[in-house]
């Protein structure tokens, strides 16, 4: 018979409520057929679901363009080229990219919003330039876990009769997932 | 019987906490801040660069040259004024032939006198590549213009915020 001690617990109902015992524990265990499953069903989970401890991490550093030129304004845009993502994975792996705001911000005088549109972003190995969204799109993936680094190339497009002066940026956000 | 339940809850409740940990603890983020300065940008471009005269007798009894035209070509993300002036007082030649003996005239309009203070051409907005036909011709004075070659240096075109 397990008691409580109701003086003990002022302010508190006391049904239902009793002290955790480990014997009780496994001889309900061992009576009881559903729990028993469960606990096997627990078990082997652990066993068989090694992503539940995957450790994955990555990394990037901010981006700060110098003041635009009118070279960059006669090129079409800036590019920034090659930035370095460091990522780690002990599972096999996934990179997106996303932006975390819907525009690049506002310029000084507040009448014109430059568009996520202008910006775009390629593997620095690969030809295709991608624009980027507010949707995670992936950048590259592996079968093989552990570490290495991705280069990325992202180019600002810029236009005569848009861009008035501003101070204009986005956060880029990198994720690192497991593969299913 | 209840406490069967509570355990049978517990054991249940843990089960699905790690059924849902693989996309909790298997994944990983990093935020990049990218920021740029777009500053009031304005981009002139003359072409040619180097015009030249050919003074004819004609041309020297009519007292002008024959006109050669160059093309200002603005870009800007911002309001600009096009302004022009001479870089010196006097031509380098036989005599100090004046700077105002050189006119220019805007896309046909009547010619001005260039001085060594800006003057202004023409002004804008946001423009793309926008040409601009400044012709110029000089004066000639048979009294005064000596025999021989005469250059000037730096006729100079800005184009300047407002």
């Amino acid at each position: 018979m397990i008691t409580t001690n109701t003086k003990s617990m002022r302010g508190s109902d006391t049904v239902g409520m009793y002290p955790f015992s480990a014997r009780r524990f496994f001889q309900d265990l061992s009576r009881n057929d559903i729990l028993l499953k469960s606990l096997i069903a627990f078990i082997a989970f652990l066993i068989l679901s090694p992503p539940a401890w995957a450790q994955q991490s990555i990394s990037i550093n901010d981006i700060s363009i110098g003041p635009v030129s009118a070279d960059d304004f006669v090129a079409g845009g800036i590019y920034i080229q090659a930035q370095p993502i460091y990522w780690e994975s002990d599972i096999p792996w996934r990179i997106t990219v996303r932006a975390g705001q819907s525009n690049l911000s506002v310029s000084d005088d507040g009448t014109y919003i430059k568009p996520l549109s202008d910006l775009y972003w390629k593997l620095t190995d690969d030809e295709t330039w991608n624009p980027m969204t507010q949707e995670d799109n992936e950048i590259e993936f592996g079968r093989e876990p552990g570490e290495g680094v991705i280069y990325i190339d992202f180019v600002l497009s810029l236009d005569w009769m848009r861009d008035i002066a501003g101070d204009y940026g986005a956060e880029i956000v990198f994720t690192i997932q497991a593969v299913d | 019987m209840h406490r069967n339940l509570t355990a049978s809850f517990i054991l249940v409740a843990a089960f699905f906490l790690l059924v849902w940990c693989p996309a909790v603890n298997a994944e990983a983020d990093d935020g990049s801040d990218m920021s740029m300065r777009i500053p009031d940008v304005r981009l002139i471009e003359v072409d040619p660069d180097y015009i030249e005269f050919d003074p004819s007798l004609n041309d020297m009894v009519s007292g002008w040259t024959e006109t050669r035209t160059i093309t200002a070509t603005v870009s800007a993300n911002a309001d600009w004024v096009l302004t022009i002036k001479g870089g010196s007082e006097t031509w380098d030649g036989p005599y100090m032939k004046p700077v105002s003996d050189i006119y220019w005239n805007l896309a046909g309009g009547d010619y001005v006198a260039l001085g060594t203070q800006n003057s202004m051409i023409t002004a804008g907005g946001l423009s793309n590549g926008t040409g601009y036909d400044i012709s110029f011709r000089i004066q000639l004075d048979l009294s005064r213009d000596l025999p021989g070659d005469y250059h000037y240096y730096d006729v100079i075109f800005e184009l300047l915020e407002p």
